[in-house]
């Protein structure tokens, strides 16, 4: 009985190790990094304690860009949780044939690196060459500034991220349907269950720890963008489309300052882990057995 | 009657639906088809009369293009057993006990995510290197293995499970580790097919480990190679585009081959 | 099990190799610049051929993650022996000085190799302040304005090769193409600080003076941003270029906009099949108060922390020296950062490659030779001190602050007191930091 408290360790000894070894440790010394001024030629870094974290607020830059991060998130965490149930629902429906198939086509967004989905994007929303445009040509309607108005770059980008991430998702859920006993339903049918009553009484409630799966990491991910507007549209019109990784990203590579960029990674990080924290906090997950 | 309305609307949806999603993929796999300079035609050419396979045959030829695919395939293949492995035992930890700093251990691995990887890649690389994973398949292959987004699918799935089978097991004597291995993973077809599929995307897809862990052009990966094409000024996109297409393949292969685990009826059998 | 037989082989193969072979290996980062990538293939087989005791390992990276990675070898304690690079000053302090190799290599006195070598000033100035060599000036692109041989025939437009040719008469020309319905744009123009820097010396304008001030909002600057906007607001150039991100060239590739505002790197791209299915030729670039056409070397530079220093200066010595660089510049197009070669001028081998970098060139030399501060401010601004080190770190606030005239968000003035304060400050960060 003494040994079973043992147990969870064991069992997560392997995967946390590699963990340990290869990313917390090196993101402890990328934290000491942050306590560093780093030279803009490869010399010797000068230890400045804080005051790359107070460097960060002295403007608004990093802040603008995190907000606009969150915003974001905002948008496109509902759009994919939409889109991916959805697709899920109707990929598990008896009535819809050659689903296995189908499956497959919604998939494929998401394994796209982003320099082809950028691209792709930019075919589809050019203002001059792009196919929606000219679509809209052959209709007599007006052409539209897809990734030239700040607005309008801002809700593409959240469309694009959902069309990019929605098949992912689709396969957790798909994963998370197929596992509610079947017995429910039939018990329900029996009960006289409308499909909208099976749907909210029965699949909601069961998919629950995979919505959660899937709302947080949905969160990372739109929170981590960077590469589809860094290619599309270079983070603008303006600064419209600048998420707080690209800042980590500019600050790192372009303005060759380490220390910095280390400072606001963890500022992320924190931020992430507080934004999590909550989310699971507000959906009192967790059913342990002793 | 009725049930035949709801059926057509289901399928009208689902070819909208897949009308959106697909047709920007099959833009794509058209144009690289199409020589440079219909690329980016004006007006878009849905349907042009020189489509050549000529761009597959020089892109095939400008690299050593067998060796990356291989391994792609070698690191593919190993780290993905490896993922399954240890993200089903620790996800099993942490979905079917409670232990003390189980939740900080769950965090941490979890907001580990959130750290860019291009910021910590220098003490990564310190780290490789004084392992002696450089220039080598171990490197690309157990570093990525653990993936906290596979330890979380895990753990989501397994906390559905009934508790009460577990709870039988033990009165009945099993060990901790024969109710892992006899009574959950049976059960985990769904979750291990879902996991297999990412994993294989991942480790396929994965650019940034390649780029830190590989300085030798003979260990080069898929996406390394298809990263050549990028230069200064310009990209090569006739050499990009077809392999980009054709390194979707695997995966597509891969997503057909596992997604007919994702049909249970283990499920209904267990339970009674 | 036909895996595990295929890991073994390779493995085996990799072990004989290691074990049966006196070679020493020089790890060579590289990135490409147009199709550049079969040449320094080809020069480097032949470099092994010459001398079988090394060989190279090509290190292809994209260019995009170049810098990542490059510099995480470095800090990692494992640099490549040999790298490409656009620029030495963030290698200074671990470039390796091959002055002690030149003589023994070249037969002439480092002083001499120096100044026939150095095309660009860069070489020269790093040996002035530290007497070192760190690094060879290679090659050097030039900007270049390309055109459409089919559009200015239907728009009735002679292309001129030789200068005096005004921004005004540019503009005229412009404006005839569009209004002719030969295309629907006029040009399209590569959204960078460098390529848009061409107008500011143009029109007179620099982005340092002397006494390291940023001085890019002066009368000249804020006319290269007025003109530089008038030809959006006149729809001539695509917002989407510079607003989005849409690369330049696919509006010349389309045959959307008729000139192109690029380099010399796009030459044998050009000159490929299938990249454009019209006729193209190049032009001088248009001049304001000033002839300037803007180059920039890329160099080849050796770490210090190599195991064979001698090798790799004469790889080095070898890959610059002048039939070497002539056999490359030959297969680019490309201009040979090289003194002595850039007086003697190269032939190209082709007739058509010949007129195209005549006319780049004779441009080139004009620009050079003339006409007060320029280059030296181009010096100044990009390439060598302090100064060059803020541009080169802080250049995305300057196409930042470029795209915001272009949108309307700020005036051209507004737009370059912008970069001007920002420029200022960090210069000031930097010389607080370094004291």
């Amino acid at each position: 009985m003494k040994l079973r408290k043992f147990i969870p360790y064991i069992f997560l000894a392997p995967a946390f190790s590699i963990f340990l070894i290869f990313i917390i440790y090196p993101g402890v010394l990328g934290f000491i990094v942050s306590m560093y001024r780093t030279p803009y030629s490869f010399g010797q870094s000068v230890f400045v304690g804080f005051n790359n974290y107070l460097s960060i607020f002295e403007t608004t830059s990093f802040l603008d860009a995190l907000l606009r991060t969150f915003l974001f998130s905002l948008l496109v965490v509902p759009t994919i949780y939409c889109f991916s149930l959805g697709l899920a629902l109707l990929m598990t429906s008896p009535s819809v044939k050659a689903k296995s198939v189908l499956r497959v086509f919604f998939f494929l967004p998401s394994v796209l690196s982003g320099v082809i989905t950028a691209l792709i994007w930019d075919w589809m929303l050019n203002y001059d060459f792009g196919f929606l445009n000219n679509l809209f040509t052959v209709l007599g309607l007006r052409n539209l500034p897809f990734l030239l108005n700040p607005t309008y770059a801002f809700l593409s980008l959240v469309l694009i991220m959902s069309w990019a991430a929605s098949g992912f998702f689709m396969v957790i859920f798909i994963a998370g349907i197929q596992s509610i006993p079947q017995e429910l339903y039939e018990a329900a049918e029996i009960d006289g269950a409308s499909t909208f009553e099976k749907f909210t009484f029965i699949t909601l409630p069961m998919l629950k720890p995979t919505s959660i799966l899937v709302i947080i990491l949905s969160t990372i991910q739109s929170m981590q963008l960077f590469d589809i507007p860094f290619v599309l549209t270079g983070g603008g019109p303006g600064e419209s489309t600048t998420f707080a990784v690209e800042k980590v990203y500019n600050t790192a590579f372009i303005n060759l300052n380490m220390g910095l960029a280390s400072a606001m990674s963890f500022i992320l990080f924190l931020v992430f882990l507080t934004i999590g924290i909550l989310q699971f906090k507000v959906s009192r997950e967790g059913q342990f057995l002793a | 009657m009725k049930k035949s309305v709801k059926s057509i609307f289901l399928n009208v949806l689902t070819y909208i639906l897949l009308f959106l999603f697909f047709f920007p993929i099959f833009w794509l796999v058209l144009s690289s088809f199409r020589p440079s300079y219909d690329l980016y035609a004006y007006p878009p050419k849905l349907l042009s009369t020189d489509l050549t396979f000529e761009n597959y045959i020089n892109a095939w030829t400008s690299g050593d293009f067998p060796l990356y695919f291989m391994n792609s395939a070698i690191v593919t293949v190993s780290s993905t057993i490896l993922t399954v492995a240890i993200s089903m035992m620790a996800g099993f930890a942490l979905a079917k006990y409670k232990f003390f700093g189980g939740n900080v251990l769950f965090w941490t691995m979890l907001a580990t995510l959130m750290l860019p990887l291009q910021v910590i890649m220098i003490p990564i690389f310190i780290v490789l290197k004084n392992f002696h994973m450089l220039n080598s398949y171990l490197g690309l292959i157990i570093p990525p293995a653990a993936t906290p987004t596979g330890i979380f699918l895990v753990r989501q799935y397994l906390v559905s499970l009934p508790n009460e089978l577990i709870e039988f097991a033990r009165i009945d004597g099993a060990s901790e580790w024969r109710i892992f291995w006899s009574i959950i993973l049976p059960l985990s077809t769904p979750v291990i097919a879902t996991l297999t599929i990412f994993s294989v995307m991942w480790r396929w897809n994965d650019f940034l480990w390649p780029l830190i862990v590989i300085s030798n052009e003979k260990l080069y990966t898929v996406q390394l190679a298809l990263g050549m094409f990028s230069g200064q000024h310009t990209i090569n996109w006739s050499g990009l585009l077809p392999m980009t297409v054709l390194s979707m393949i695997p995966i597509v292969v891969v997503f057909i081959a596992f997604q007919r685990l994702f049909i249970k009826g283990i499920y209904a059998g267990s339970v009674k | 099990m036909k895996r595990v037989f295929v890991i073994l082989s390779v493995l085996l193969v990799a072990v004989m190799f290691v074990a049966f072979s006196q070679q020493i290996t020089l790890t060579f980062a590289y990135f490409t610049d147009g199709p550049d990538l079969p040449v320094i293939q080809s020069l480097i087989a032949q470099y092994e051929q010459l001398h079988p005791d090394v060989k190279i390992n090509l290190l292809n990276i994209p260019y995009s993650d170049y810098a990542q990675k490059l510099s995480t070898m470095i800090q990692g304690g494992t640099p490549p022996d040999i790298a490409r690079a656009g620029d030495i000053i963030p290698y200074q302090d671990v470039a390796l000085n091959i002055a002690p190799y030149i003589t023994s290599f070249t037969g002439e006195s480092v002083e001499e190799w120096v100044k026939n070598h150095s095309g660009f000033t860069s070489m020269e100035y790093w040996y002035d302040t530290r007497h070192e060599v760190l690094g060879i000036p290679w090659d050097a692109g030039a900007h270049a304005l390309f055109y459409n041989k089919d559009e200015f025939a239907k728009a009735d437009i002679t292309a001129p090769s030789t200068t005096p040719w005004t921004w005004a008469q540019w503009e005229s020309a412009m404006e005839k193409i569009v209004n002719s319905g030969a295309a629907k744009y006029a040009l399209t123009y590569e959204k960078t600080s460098y390529r848009w820097s061409n107008l500011l010396y143009q029109a007179g304008g620099q982005i340092w003076n002397e006494n390291g001030q940023c001085v890019i909002n002066n009368p000249e600057g804020v006319r290269a941003l007025s003109f530089f906007v008038s030809l959006f607001r006149k729809n001539l150039i695509p917002e989407s270029v510079w607003v989005g991100n849409t690369p330049a060239f696919s509006y010349f590739q389309n045959g959307l906009a008729s000139m192109f505002y690029s380099g010399t790197w796009m030459i044998p791209e050009l000159m490929q099949k299938g990249t454009v299915n019209f006729k193209w030729g190049v032009m001088p670039l248009p001049m304001d108060k000033v002839n300037a056409v803007m180059t920039g070397p890329k160099v080849i530079l050796g770490f210090k922390s190599t195991k064979y220093p001698k090798q790799v200066a004469e790889f080095m010595l070898w890959l610059t020296s002048k039939p070497i660089l002539t056999q490359w510049c030959q297969k680019l197009g490309a201009i040979p950062a090289n003194h002595q070669l850039l007086q003697e001028g190269i032939d190209y081998g082709n007739p058509e490659l010949n007129s195209v970098m005549q006319i780049i060139l004779t441009d080139l030399n004009k620009g050079t030779q003339v006409q007060g501060n320029w280059p030296a401010n181009f010096e100044r601004d990009w390439i060598v001190g302090n100064t060059a080190v803020i541009t080169q770190t802080y250049y995305p606030r300057l196409v930042q602050d470029i795209v915001n005239a272009i949108s309307g968000t700020m005036t051209p003035q507004q737009a370059l007191n912008d970069v001007a304060s920002y420029f200022n400050q960090q210069m000031a960060n930097l010389k607080t930091s370094s004291k």
